[in-house]
């Protein structure tokens, strides 16, 4: 590829005119010191002497180094002259020729060449068949691998694809008649139609897709690589190459089995616990004091925030297997949000932060789901909270709409910042900012499950930081009234509420 | 550090219940942790319903065959049979009238998930719901 010549053509060019600077610098510290030292010249006239020989060295040497410079764009020139249909007087370039930016330009040179073959028009025949002995030589690879023609239907299929996923004769066929890919945030189709507006080439990875054939018979996980190559001359655009990881997760799997299980034994208990306190709270209505009456409460919603973090604990699991699906209801994203933060005062207050909250005018009814996105709140502020500094006091909420008609929050802090080199990582699993995770105590799946449940709620969520001035994390919310555009098809008309779902309820009942 | 934590959401207003008897609609719970079931057949019944607790996964498939309850109320891990199989039997093959409700505190995968969206009526985690909400949960069946 000329991406690493490139590179070097840069490397080459950056010290040519190193070179060529250091080279003028010491022919004029040498003139310098001739004149002043040899010479009983005027200092105005030896000043003058020296800037001439300093203008004219310059001179000389850009020229040299524009004529270096320019050759290679010549070159290419040349090439693109060559084979266009219209200009019938231009010869190939000879690159051999070129001595600096050779390695670039004949790459480059070679790729025009490549493209210009691709879109000739050509005959109708074998040629845009792919190649017998290519589909020899990909039939001893063993990932499985499928092309697909521009309408998406199977063009080309190696041996390993066909026996594990047991297909008969898949050829020209749309992928999907063959084979159900689930476990995708997108689907290899809408993938294909997106890329296509965009661009002539892409790449993109799926990492744990649940394959089955469609007669049910082969199911396992794949991690899917696939290449689009827009009007390709084979006919192949896409290509499709599928890594078997069964091994892989179904130890992931067990291992998820387990926490599932642990977590049916812990919600056992909670569910006691919950459900007592609610008969207690029934039966002694009006009965206990002040005092009693809190502690009630207190047992109860120590028991909500266990029966929450383990809700938590699996939404990680279905955020991980692209299985988070919230139960989305029509809700004023103000009055939840002060709510919310209403209950995090207390806690910020013992330790010296200040929560301020500003909402902004107009904003529509949200497609929220109070409970996670509750998790949200409380993960950000938490988090704004224990990487401030006591001399940090403030912490800002806001709410408004943003350019896009989304509603967007945004939580800021004055606190320590985080690492550029860290930012891009800070929404995976267990990642945490590594010069506070020896003072500060966290799990590293805060922003993780948060990104995952703002992105249930079709929203966004970043960061942006600077070391020693304050962080600010915003995220989105979509307006409930285009809700319908973005998730049609999702809910098969129940009804889901954040306990649960009821079938065929209107989604606006309250 | 003491905290006065507002519980969130809000448990709904215990009197809320008691006010209001509905119709003496019969309930079977197919549950085998007796807390659990003693905690539902308690506020079931002071809400003004008739509940029975039965907690062998075969004897209450066999009960709720009866066809003389309007609500099942079904765990997934129960003795004996698996409730989505319970659910199966009684959905698709007695073609039950009866409301099913799904209450467990297992977490299902897709496959089961589909399936109980396919025949079940709700669905709920049973640590998520206070046994009040969960009579508020299925009062307009």
């Amino acid at each position: 590829m000329s991406g690493g010549h490139l590179v070097k053509f840069k490397q080459l060019f950056n010290l040519r005119v190193v070179f060529g600077l250091i080279f003028i610098s010491l022919v004029v510290a040498g003139l310098s010191y001739y004149i002043f030292e040899r010479t009983s010249l005027e200092p105005a006239v030896a000043i003058s002497v020296i800037l001439a020989t300093a203008i004219i060295v310059s001179v000389i040497f850009g020229i040299i180094l524009t004529n270096i410079l320019i050759k290679p764009t010549e070159y290419l020139a040349q090439a693109i002259f060559h084979i266009s249909p219209n200009e019938h007087f231009v010869s190939a370039p000879n690159v051999e020729a070129l001595g600096f930016g050779q390695e670039l330009v004949g790459s480059l040179t070679r790729q025009i060449y490549d493209y210009a073959a691709a879109s000739k028009p050509s005959e109708p025949s074998s040629q845009t068949q792919p190649a017998e002995q290519d589909t020899q030589i990909i039939d001893q690879v063993p990932v499985g691998i499928i092309g697909l023609d521009a309408f998406g239907n199977i063009k080309l299929i190696n041996k390993t694809a066909v026996d594990g996923f047991k297909l008969q004769n898949p050829t020209g066929l749309p992928l999907e008649n063959s084979l159900q890919i689930r476990f995708v945030n997108q689907t290899v189709a809408d993938w294909i139609k997106e890329v296509k507006d965009q661009s002539i080439n892409a790449t993109k990875t799926w990492r744990k897709a649940d394959i089955s054939s469609v007669n049910g018979e082969i199911r396992s996980y794949y991690d899917i690589a696939a290449i689009y190559r827009g009007g390709h001359v084979s006919g192949v655009e896409t290509l499709l190459a599928f890594f078997n990881h069964d091994e892989t997760f179904r130890v992931e799997e067990d291992a998820l089995n387990l926490i599932a299980l642990t977590v049916h034994e812990i919600r056992t208990p909670i569910t006691i616990v919950k459900g007592y306190v609610d008969a207690l709270k029934q039966d002694l209505a009006g009965k206990l004091d002040a005092q009693n009456q809190q502690y009630l409460d207190r047992l109860n919603a120590a028991s909500q925030n266990l029966s929450t973090f383990m809700s938590n604990v699996l939404s990680v699991i279905r955020a991980d297997q692209n299985q988070l699906n919230l139960p989305l209801k029509e809700e004023a994203w103000n009055t939840n949000l002060v709510a919310m933060v209403d209950n995090m005062k207390e806690r910020a207050g013992a330790r010296g932060k200040e929560l301020i909250v500003k909402i902004g005018g107009n904003l529509p009814p949200v497609a929220l789901d109070r409970l996670s996105s509750n998790e949200v709140i409380t993960n950000l502020i938490e988090n704004a909270i224990k990487y401030s500094p006591a001399s940090a006091k403030t912490i800002w909420i806001e709410t408004n709409l943003d350019s896009d008609g989304m509603v967007l929050t945004t939580i800021k802090d004055e606190g320590v910042g985080i690492p550029e080199s860290v930012l891009p990582n800070l929404f995976t699993k267990f990642q945490r900012n590594h010069r506070n995770k020896n003072s500060v105590v966290g799990t590293g799946l805060g922003l993780f499950l948060s990104k995952a449940i703002v992105s249930a709620h079709h929203g966004n969520i970043w960061i942006k930081s600077k070391e020693g001035q304050g962080t600010t994390v915003g995220f989105t919310l979509l307006p409930y009234s285009k809700l319908a555009e973005v998730a049609k098809d999702s809910n098969n008309g129940s009804e889901k509420v954040t306990h649960g779902w009821i079938k065929n309820h209107n989604m606006q009942r309250r | 550090m003491i905290q006065d934590i507002t519980p969130y959401p809000s448990t709904p207003e215990p009197t809320a219940i008691e006010a209001t008897p509905p119709i003496a609609k019969k309930i079977l719970c197919i549950e085998d942790e007796p807390f659990i079931g003693d905690l539902y057949k308690r506020a079931f019944e002071k809400a003004g319903y008739s509940f029975e607790v039965i907690s062998d996964g075969y004897e209450g498939m066999n009960r709720a065959k009866s066809d003389e309850f309007d609500i099942i109320l079904l765990d997934i891990m129960i003795p004996q049979i698996l409730g989505i199989d319970v659910l199966h039997e009684l959905r698709k093959i007695h073609n039950l009238k009866a409301k099913i409700v799904i209450a467990t505190n297992l977490e299902q995968d897709e496959e089961t998930r589909a399936k109980i969206e396919q025949e079940a009526d709700a669905y709920v985690i049973k640590a998520e719901i206070t046994p009040s909400e969960l009579v508020e949960f299925v009062k307009d069946f």
